[in-house]
This record gives C-alpha cells, sequence and structure tokens, in this order.
C-alpha cells in the first residue's frame, strides 16, 4: 500500500517527535511523511516532508473530538496508509475516537515504529516495563506514539497543502477553565516524592520537608496517619494501599516505619531510600539506600549538600 | 341471648375467615417462591428459635413475644367455643399470657425507640419523603399488630368481652396475612441457612467448558428483573424491625449505609418501577462499598432477611459497568498479575518461613496438615509474626505440616466480596488443582477469611478438605496436652478478645479462642459485643482495600469498646483485625498491645 503516513500532535515538540516516527515508517511503507496541522500552520512545528492543513475547526483550542472528526474526515478522502498521534493525553483521545470513525486498528503507545506493504509494527512496554511486547496491526492504522522516545525531526520541509474538512461542531463546550487549587499535588507524575511519617514530631515542621521536596524538584507525599488521623496534609499526599500508588525515580521515605500498606503504594519506585532512627524498621527492607539517624539532622544536611552544589 | 349468639357466632366464623386467610397468604407466597414449609422445616425453625431463645438476648425475646402472642391469640379464638369443657387450657393460656403481654408491652416501647433512631438515619441520609413515609407506614403497623395482639391478650381476662377480644383479633389477623405472610415464608425459608453461603451466579468450570450457556448468565443486577425469586422474596420481606440497622457497624460508623434502608428501597424500586427498573437510581455507590460483609444485619434479623444477598449482586453489578475506582481495580489488577491483593511478587510469599525449617508440600508432600497462610501473614511484617507463632506452636506439639510457599495463591475472598466473582472463582479453581493434585486433607488456616472460603466455598468447586481454623488446633492441642504453658510461664496481663466476624459470626468459632486465653493469660475480659454478636473490625467485605466517606472509623469505635473493658491489650484470631487495630491503637494512643491468639501462646512456651 503507498498514500501517506500522517503525524499530528497537540503539542509542537511532541508534533516534532512524531514526525520522526512517521519519517520512519513512512520509509518501509514507500509512502510520503506528511505533518497534519489543524486550522492553523504552526511555525514551530517542523515537517521532514510537507504539511497538511485541514481547514474549517478554530485555529486553537480544539477539542479532541473535533480534530479526530476533521482528520476522520480528511483521511476518507485522502487515504492514508497510517496516521500517528502523539501519545499524550489529547492524543490518546483522539487516536481512540480515530480508530472507531474509521473501523482500523490502533497500537497504542508504542515505539520502534517500522513497516512494510502490509502492516504497521511497533514495540510497546508491558508489566511495568518487565516485557516487552512486539505489537503488529494490518494497514491501514493508527498508532499513539510513545512521547519522549524519538529525538526531534530535523529536515523542514516548507510545502503545505490544505484540504477543507468544512465545519466541525465540537460536542463539548468550555464553559470556564479554572486552574487547580493551589496545594494540590500531582504525586503520580512526580520525578521525586519526599514523602513523611510518624517520625515528624509535629505539623509545624512539615515546611522544612517541603523547602527539600521543593529543592529537590518533588513532590511532598506522606504516610497515611499524616492524612487521615493527624489531618496535617490534604488525604492527596497519602501513599499506599488505600491511598496513590506512585512510581517516582526517587523515593525518600523520612520517618516512615514501612508496613506492607505503605509500601503496596511506593514498592515500584526506582529508587527508595529511607531515613528511619530505628535500624530494624521494615523500610530499610523496601529501600536501596537507607540512613539509620534523626530526619531532624540528616534532612538539614541534606539541604546543606544540595545548596553547596548550586 | 339469642343476639349475643349470633354475634359471637358470627364474630367466631369471622375469626376463622381471617386465620384462613393467614395461612392461605403463607401458602401462596411458599408456592410462588418454591419454599418448602413442611413439618420439618417448621420444626426445625422451633428448634432454632429455642436456640436463640437460650441466648436470652432481650430484642430477641421481645420479638418471639409479638410471634408467640400472635399464636396464642390465634389459638384461643379457634378454642374459645370448647374452652369451657377444658377449665385447664383456659388457665393455661391465662398464665402464658402474662409474659407475653410484658413482652409485647416491652417490644411497643422498644419500637419507638427504633421510630426515632430509624427517621434520624433517614434524615442523615436525606431519604426522599416517599421512601420516609413509606417506611413509617410498616413501622405504624408493626406497633399496631403489637397493640392489638397485647389488647387481645389481656381481654382474656374478661370473658365477658369475647366479641372484642373477636373482633381485635381479626383486625390483627388481616394485618398480618397482609403484611408478614411474606416474610414468615422467608424466615422458614432461610433460618438454617449459614451465613457462609454466597449465592454463586455462576460456575466457571460450567462456563469454560460449554455447560452453562455463557450468554445466558446475568453476572450481577443491572436491574431489577436480574434478581431470582428468592432474592425478591428477601428484599420484599423486610418489616421495617430495624434490627440490622443497630447492628450493623458501616450505620454506626456514620457511613451512608443502613441494610435495612438498603432493602427496602430496592424493594419499593420494584414495586414501583417493575423489572426494567435500575436499581443504581435508587442505591449509590459508596453506600455498597460501605458494607463489610459482617453479616451482624442477617444474623440480628428476626425474619431471616439476607441483605448480603442483594449487596453482593449489586456490586457484581458495579464491578460489570466498570465502577471501580484506582484501589479497587489495583487490587484485582495485582490477584491478576501476582497472585496477591497488594501486588508484591508471589515468588517471595514463602519468604518469611526462611530459617524457621518449615517444610513445603513439594518437598514434603507426606505432611499431615496444610498450613495455609493467607496474603497478609506472607507478605505483612507485623502478620508474619502470626505465621512464626504458629509453626513454632506446631512444632513443639509434633505437627507435622508443611505450606504451600509461592504455589499458594491468593484464596480469592476480596475478590469475590468486592462483586469480581470471575477473579475469585479462578483464584479458587488454580488453587484446588494445586491442593488436589497434593492429595491435601487437612488444612489449617490463621485467617478466617481463607478460613471461611476453604472450608464452605471451596466445596462446591471441588475442593473438599477436612479445615480448622488455627484457634481450634491450637485448643485441642493443649487439650490434649501436647502443648503445655507452665504455670509461672502465664502472662499477667489483662487481655480482650475480639472476635472476628468470619471466625465466629460465620462459622461458630468462638470458644476455642477462649480456652486457648484461658490458659496462657491471667485475666481475661470481655467486651458487651462478642462471640456471634461480635462488632466487625471494619476490613471484611474487601474494606481493607479501599476507604468510603464515613464519620468514623468502624477500628475506632471497637478500639473504644475494648479499651473500656480495662484490659492491656487486644487478642485477634484475624491478621486483618490484628492489623486494623494495631493501626488505631497507635494512632488513638491508647498504650495498647494487639497480638494474635497464637503469638500469646507461642510466647508462653
Ligand atoms: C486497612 C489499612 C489500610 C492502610 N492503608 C495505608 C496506606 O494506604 N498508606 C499508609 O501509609 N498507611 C496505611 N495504613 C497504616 C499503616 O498500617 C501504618 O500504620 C502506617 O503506614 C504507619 O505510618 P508511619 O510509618 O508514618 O508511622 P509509624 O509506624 O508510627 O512509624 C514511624 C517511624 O518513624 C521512625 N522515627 C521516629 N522518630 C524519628 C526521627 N526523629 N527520625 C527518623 N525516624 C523516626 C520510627 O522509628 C518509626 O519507624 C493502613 C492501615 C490499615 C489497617
Ligand atoms: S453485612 Fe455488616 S456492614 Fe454489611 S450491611 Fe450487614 S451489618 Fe452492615
Amino acid at each position: 500500500m503507498s498514500g501517506a503516513v500522517w503525524s499530528y500532535s497537540e503539542n509542537e515538540s511532541v508534533s516534532n517527535e512524531v514526525a520522526s516516527a512517521a519519517a520512519d515508517v513512512a520509509k518501509g511503507a514507500s509512502a510520503e511523511p506528511v505533518v497534519l496541522e489543524i486550522g492553523a500552520v504552526r511555525a514551530g512545528v517542523r515537517a521532514p516532508g510537507a504539511k497538511l492543513l485541514l481547514k474549517g475547526p478554530a485555529t486553537s483550542d480544539v477539542p479532541p473530538e473535533v480534530a479526530a472528526e476533521a482528520i476522520a474526515k480528511a483521511s476518507k478522502q485522502l487515504q492514508p496508509a497510517a496516521i500517528l498521534i502523539g501519545a499524550t493525553r489529547y492524543g490518546r483521545e483522539i487516536a481512540s475516537r480515530l480508530a472507531v470513525k474509521l473501523t482500523v486498528g490502533c497500537l497504542s503507545e508504542v515505539s520502534k515504529l517500522s513497516a512494510d506493504g502490509n502492516a504497521l509494527a511497533g514495540e510497546r512496554n508491558a508489566f511495568a516495563g518487565k516485557v516487552v511486547a512486539k505489537v503488529s496491526c494490518a494497514l491501514p492504522a493508527i498508532a499513539t506514539v510513545k512521547v519522549g522516545y524519538y529525538a526531534a525531526v530535523e529536515s523542514a520541509g516548507t510545502a503545505v497543502t490544505e484540504s477543507d474538512v468544512g465545519q466541525v461542531n465540537p460536542l463539548v463546550k468550555v464553559v470556564s477553565r479554572e486552574k487547580k487549587a493551589a496545594g494540590a499535588v500531582d504525586l503520580r507524575s512526580a520525578k521525586v516524592i519526599v514523602s513523611a511519617g510518624r517520625g515528624v514530631k509535629k505539623k509545624e515542621d512539615l515546611p522544612m520537608l517541603e523547602e527539600l521536596a521543593r529543592e529537590m524538584h518533588g513532590a511532598l507525599g506522606c504516610s497515611r496517619p499524616l492524612s487521615s488521623d493527624l489531618g496535617w496534609l490534604p488525604e492527596e499526599h497519602h501513599i499506599g494501599l488505600t491511598g496513590v500508588t506512585v512510581k517516582p525515580d526517587l523515593y525518600l521515605a523520612l520517618g516512615i516505619s514501612g508496613q506492607l500498606q505503605h509500601t503496596a503504594g511506593m514498592k515500584d519506585s526506582k529508587v527508595v531510600a529511607a531515613v528511619n532512627t530505628d535500624k530494624d524498621a521494615p523500610i530499610f527492607q523496601a529501600s536501596d539506600y537507607g540512613i539509620v539517624g534523626d530526619l531532624y539532622q540528616i534532612v538539614p544536611a541534606i539541604r546543606k549538600a544540595l545548596a553547596s552544589r548550586r | 341471648m339469642a343476639g349475643l349468639d349470633v354475634g359471637y357466632l358470627a364474630v367466631y366464623l369471622l375469626s376463622l375467615a381471617s386465620v384462613a386467610v393467614f395461612g392461605y397468604a403463607i401458602l401462596w407466597h411458599a408456592r410462588r417462591t418454591s419454599t418448602s414449609i413442611g413439618p420439618g422445616r417448621l420444626l426445625g425453625l422451633g428448634e432454632d428459635e429455642a436456640r436463640r431463645l437460650a441466648s436470652g438476648d432481650p430484642v430477641f425475646l421481645m420479638h418471639l413475644s409479638i410471634a408467640v402472642g400472635i399464636g396464642l391469640s390465634i389459638a384461643n379464638a379457634i378454642l374459645d367455643p370448647v374452652m369451657p369443657y377444658v377449665p385447664l387450657l383456659k388457665d393455661a393460656f391465662l398464665v402464658l399470657s402474662v409474659p407475653l403481654i410484658v413482652g409485647l408491652v416491652a417490644a411497643f416501647v422498644w419500637r419507638i425507640q427504633v421510630y426515632f433512631r430509624s427517621k434520624g438515619v433517614e434524615r442523615e441520609f436525606k431519604s426522599t419523603a416517599s421512601f420516609t413515609s413509606a417506611s413509617t407506614f410498616l413501622q405504624l403497623i408493626l406497633m399496631l399488630a403489637v397493640a392489638l395482639t397485647a389488647s387481645e391478650l389481656a381481654l382474656f381476662w374478661f370473658p365477658s368481652l369475647v366479641i372484642a377480644s373477636g373482633l381485635v383479633g381479626v383486625v390483627r389477623n388481616s394485618l398480618v396475612a397482609v403484611y408478614y405472610s411474606r416474610p414468615s415464608v422467608n424466615l422458614v425459608g432461610n433460618f438454617d441457612r449459614p451465613l457462609s453461603a454466597v449465592r454463586t451466579p455462576f460456575n466457571l468450570a460450567d462456563v469454560m467448558s460449554g455447560k452453562t450457556d455463557a450468554s445466558a448468565i446475568s453476572i450481577g443486577a443491572g436491574k431489577i428483573s436480574d434478581f431470582d425469586t428468592s432474592q425478591r422474596l428477601t428484599f420484599d420481606s423486610c418489616v421495617e424491625i430495624g434490627a440490622c440497622e443497630a447492628a450493623c457497624p458501616a450505620t454506626a460508623a456514620g457511613r451512608p449505609l443502613s441494610p435495612r434502608v438498603l432493602v427496602r428501597k430496592v424493594s419499593l424500586l420494584a414495586r414501583e418501577g417493575g423489572g426494567s427498573a435500575d436499581p443504581f437510581t435508587t442505591v449509590g455507590e459508596d453506600e455498597l462499598w460501605s458494607c463489610t460483609s459482617c453479616g451482624a444485619c442477617m444474623s440480628s434479623c428476626p425474619v431471616s432477611v439476607k441483605h448480603l444477598d442483594v449487596i453482593y449482586d449489586l456490586r457484581r453489578g458495579l464491578v460489570a459497568k466498570g465502577k471501580l475506582d484506582k484501589e479497587k481495580s489495583a487490587m484485582l489488577e495485582n490477584l491478576a498479575q501476582n497472585q496477591n491483593p497488594y501486588g508484591f511478587k508471589n515468588a517471595t510469599r514463602g519468604d518469611w518461613a526462611r530459617g524457621l525449617g518449615v517444610d513445603t508440600l513439594a518437598t514434603n508432600p507426606k505432611a499431615e496438615y496444610l498450613y495455609w497462610v493467607g496474603c497478609l501473614s506472607s507478605f505483612d511484617q507485623r502478620a508474619q509474626r502470626i505465621a512464626r507463632a504458629l509453626s513454632k506452636i506446631l512444632k513443639q506439639a509434633g505437627v507435622s505440616f508443611a505450606i504451600l510457599g509461592a504455589e499458594e495463591f491468593c484464596v480469592g475472598d476480596p475478590a469475590r466480596r468486592l462483586g469480581e466473582e470471575g477473579r475469585y472463582q479462578e483464584l479458587a479453581y488454580q488453587n484446588i488443582e494445586k491442593l488436589n493434585s497434593y492429595g491435601v486433607k487437612k488444612i489449617i488456616a490463621t485467617c478466617p477469611h481463607c478460613f471461611n472460603a476453604l472450608k464452605n466455598e471451596y466445596p462446591q468447586f471441588g475442593g473438599r478438605y477436612e479445615v480448622v481454623h488455627h484457634t481450634q488446633l491450637i485448643s485441642d492441642l493443649i487439650k490434649a496436652g501436647r502443648i503445655r504453658v507452665p504455670a509461672e510461664k502465664i502472662q499477667k496481663i489483662s487481655v480482650t478478645l475480639h472476635d472476628a466476624c468470619y471466625a465466629s459470626r460465620y462459622n461458630n468459632v468462638f470458644d476455642e479462642p477462649r480456652e486457648i486465653l484461658g490458659a496462657s493469660v491471667s485475666d481475661v475480659r470481655e467486651m458487651g459485643r462478642r462471640k456471634e454478636k461480635t462488632f466487625c473490625c471494619g476490613a471484611g467485605g474487601s474494606n481493607y482495600w479501599y476507604k468510603v466517606p464515613q464519620q468514623r472509623s468502624i477500628a475506632g469505635i471497637r478500639t473504644e469498646e475494648a479499651q473500656k473493658t480495662g484490659a492491656k491489650a487486644i487478642a485477634t484470631e484475624c491478621p486483618f483485625c490484628l492489623s486494623m487495630f494495631d493501626d488505631t491503637t497507635k494512632v488513638m494512643n491508647t498504650g495498647m498491645d494487639v497480638r494474635d491468639v497464637a503469638e500469646i501462646v507461642a510466647e508462653c512456651l
């Protein structure tokens, strides 16, 4: 099958990554890589070949169902061999809608994309990265491309063709946008988590740990007693079996004993370090690094060390 | 005189007719629901009631007064014409009527208190006006029936008022025929059904082999017509007695659940909305997740309403719709990927036994007992101490035992109680296959949830074993003198025992842990709610894995109750209870110690 390999992302830098993936796929499928733009051409988006501008929808703030409908309309007309979409939250929503509209298969969150004349193939992490699944799907096909895997496309084509997909009405009207309340944390996406347990003696000591979290570009979490029982921190900070499950690159447990109910929520962290006065505390069994010591001495020491590096 | 006779005859015939209508209504409901109400069943029910009578529970005595009072007044009305010829009979009736009248008056006063409590609960839940009035109506009917019966019994004493007494009886019999024939049938059908008998919506093996048509099974209730006749009988049988609500730990903790309100809502919806009505329009998700499956509602219900039959199917309905938050779906996911609900590598399941010289069945297939450790005692460092303690006891007593180690999978209880029947049966079949391949005959379990599933649920899927709870075995070992606590090793502490629902209420294991404590500590104190009337720790019914909105914690309520005994330690017989109280006693700064009975004994050896 020939035709084009389309790529799209609402995010400019992801768009440049997906365009690289499209270039790889296009080679195998002997097709042309084409970067999609919806509503307007963005200056920051580079294309290995040409750009295709879908005219009709608004020029900004396009809801995902509108983007999906616009791409579906254009693709019914122009019959691309494959459509690659950046696996952002927004992109995943477009891809799944598109797959249904076009009744074609969709590979999700894949990297190492390739194609031959008949199928689109890629790799996908499964079981928390313990195994790699090789997946493929007959062309025409859709894929969402793992963010952060591909380098951005370098060459910059400039040709722009246009396709008028007409007006697409959004299903959802945005009434207003509000910022998440201050203090709300998203522990699930934090790369570093500093987590406080009952080893912290009083609420007034928490700002010290908040500072540390900030200095480490991380977020502050806690064991359940600190949120549910003592009420020192909002519920959404509590990590564990009945709280949030997290997998940061670094989990620093300060004054946490490490009961199963807590470790069940953080055991998949890449690196776990713990500070506890009790050398037999179970947390040390779940840790890569441990300091037997008083957090009131260790935390200032860590902060000092961090400051001296800056 | 003739006038009186005609009047008397008319009232007598009316009374006979009203009794006949009641009898017919019972037969009709029994036939419609295929419930057996033969003499054998009635005799069994009589025995069961006598057993409960012996327990001396005042609430039960009041309910018994109502039932016996109605029976006595009906007998009196029927036998009235022959009374003059059998003087002793009348005297016997008169004597019997006195305690019954006292019981009925007490019941009436009790009902007033129930009324105010129930309205308080409804206000809290913001129940609709139509619900509240339907509930009030049924409660008034009950109070009326009580008042009428008491008056009728009182009128026994005034022979000249026989007509008045007859008329009171007719009105009461009519009320009873309309409102209480269904609950009577439900009671006869269910009184001896054990708490552990969970309705099984399908059998996975039959579905896989094609014996059952997969498209024909309904998994969970999505609409009223998904409930079968027995379930409809059960929720329609609630007459607002309110005993369940008083016993329910979820209601006590201010969670959005009352078993009474739940079954009544479903019943009213079925009546008003018909088979296609969606129960989730009136029953909330948090309401269903609030239940700990402790069974207090069912065991306290005088007419044997089976609340959990309804709750489980509604939870299955939520699971089928994918209405699971992160904690619940993570638990199910962990069961699927790691065979334990915490997500630890199952290969490490047996690590707690390292260095203890405990065999696995793979190395010692001839062991007499399999010790089924369970997930919490396998992975939780605190609960592992139970497993180590039991191993020490068994070794000292010379009991031949082994564990499965990494070959043990979760028994499946958390999945089943959550409403994921398929995952439960998958685990059950996998476990049974292994157990049968080793030819396991006897099993010891320290976790009452494992114990209950292995003992009462696995037989249905082909796993038949002799299963004992560790407290049963330890108590036997002490009695047989195979382990001995020397007098100087008896611990000088005050301990109160928290009965685990799944050991005591579900399986009548409550004397054994007391015998063990009696032999190993100096001072055993009792809480008011104990044995089969125990109060939940809050972890059952999968509640261990998620949170629901509540005003206070169930475990906290129970901890306070334990504190009131003045005991310095709480003894448990379930790793989940242990974990809950370990947490609350610390958080509430009670200074109390929490230990499994096995740990207590092991310390004395
Ligand atoms: C059903 C259930 C669900 C639960 N779910 C969760 C959950 O999701 N998440 C959760 O976290 N918990 C949960 N728990 C509670 C859990 O069992 C533990 O009680 C809790 O994790 C303990 O919190 P902690 O480690 O902060 O406190 P503790 O266990 O009291 O530990 C405090 C630790 O701090 C150390 N320490 C004291 N002073 C210092 C100091 N100056 N410097 C350094 N270290 C010090 C001590 O040695 C100790 O190890 C749950 C419990 C139950 C029963
Ligand atoms: S099983 Fe227990 S928690 Fe559930 S409704 Fe009945 S009494 Fe309440």
